[in-house]
């Protein structure tokens, strides 16, 4: 996969998003995620589960790791690299 | 001015479809996870036969793009066997719970290993019967309360664990024996390099693998996902100790 080459390059940041419609609120992500970025929101998607949000922090920000892709069941966590072009 | 792009990190993969009906926090959807990773990373898609069980994984092939069979409760290890005679170019894997493969198919995968057929079984041990409502499997742990043992499990009336991995580990014809888990990260790796192994030594032609997965059923053991995966991590481990038994 030539995606996979991704460390040769160098990352500016990296952004998270989850995927509302997939989450289904296990919380699994939120014990795993090294910098505590990620906490339960206060509104449901269409099933009824409350969802994860994914906050921004430029100082404190996701380093990237994916734990919390690695752990989410359904996929509903999508790691983002911002690299330069 | 600096442009940026963004690429996702870990791309997702093409076999897994996600949108699964499993309860939040079940073991199921990331081992159909790491399964697609690995068939992804081995290539063999087009290959693979996979063999639902009855359960709540009988609708596994809902969500891997595979082709598949689903067969009787615990006839999974014979349908495998006819599938991998008659057309041995294909990757046979069949996909069991503890029910399935523990309870009512003992018979058909202890001869299965015994005639060393070419084929990988993923059993997946949650210790209780998650589709039905919880009741009680042979791999439930003493004491554990289930519907059929509400007040615990007692070796007097309905005998010990059944360690499958140690059972078939008397045999001379598996070559792979691996118990997994997926309680953490570190472990869920550890479940995807145990698959990937079980299925080269079936492109290689080795014999059969087999690799326990020891789940989680937070809805049948009343318990949120953090607390299933905490009970497996200090009480299941106990009982089932993770680890390589045969790797020939």
């Amino acid at each position: 996969m030539p995606q996979r080459r991704i460390h040769l390059v160098r990352t500016l940041s990296y952004q998270v998003e989850i995927l509302e419609d997939r989450c289904k609120g296990c919380q699994l992500c939120i014990k795993v995620c090294p910098r505590h970025l990620l906490k339960l929101s206060q509104h449901a998607n269409e099933k009824g589960y409350l969802v994860v949000e994914w906050q921004y922090s430029k100082t404190l920000g996701c380093i990237g790791c994916g734990l919390c892709y690695q752990i989410c069941p359904e996929q509903a966590i999508r790691i983002y690299a911002e690299v330069e072009r | 001015m600096r442009v940026s792009a963004l690429i996702p990190k870990y791309p997702e993969p093409e076999t897994y479809m996600g949108h699964t009906h499993y309860c939040p926090g079940c073991g199921h959807a990331t081992l159909h996870k790491l399964l697609g990773e690995v068939v992804d990373e081995l290539g063999i898609r087009k290959r693979v036969i996979m063999i639902e069980p009855v359960g709540c994984s009988v609708l596994a092939l809902k969500y891997l793009k595979f082709d598949g069979i689903q067969g009787p409760h615990g006839r999974a290890p014979a349908i495998a066997t006819a599938v991998k005679r008659l057309r041995p170019e294909s990757i046979v894997i069949t996909y069991q719970g503890d029910g399935d493969l523990a309870a009512i198919g003992t018979n058909e995968i202890i001869h299965a290993a015994n005639r060393g057929e070419l084929f990988t079984v993923v059993f997946v041990n949650n210790a209780v019967y998650g589709m039905t409502g919880g009741q009680m499997a042979p791999t439930t742990l003493l004491g554990q309360k289930s519907t059929t043992t509400p007040t615990g499990r007692f070796a007097e009336f309905c005998g010990y664990p059944l360690r499958v991995c140690e059972l078939l580990n008397t045999l001379d014809a598996p070559v792979y024996l691996e118990r997994v888990s997926l309680f953490d990260v570190e472990h869920i790796l550890k479940t995807r390099a145990a698959l990937k192994k079980a299925l080269l030594n079936q492109i290689e032609g080795r014999g059969f693998s087999l690799v326990e997965v020891l789940s989680n059923c937070p809805t049948n053991w009343k318990m949120t996902p953090e607390e299933s995966w905490e009970f497996v991590k200090n009480e299941m481990t106990k009982v089932f100790p993770l680890g390589v038994f045969r790797d020939k």
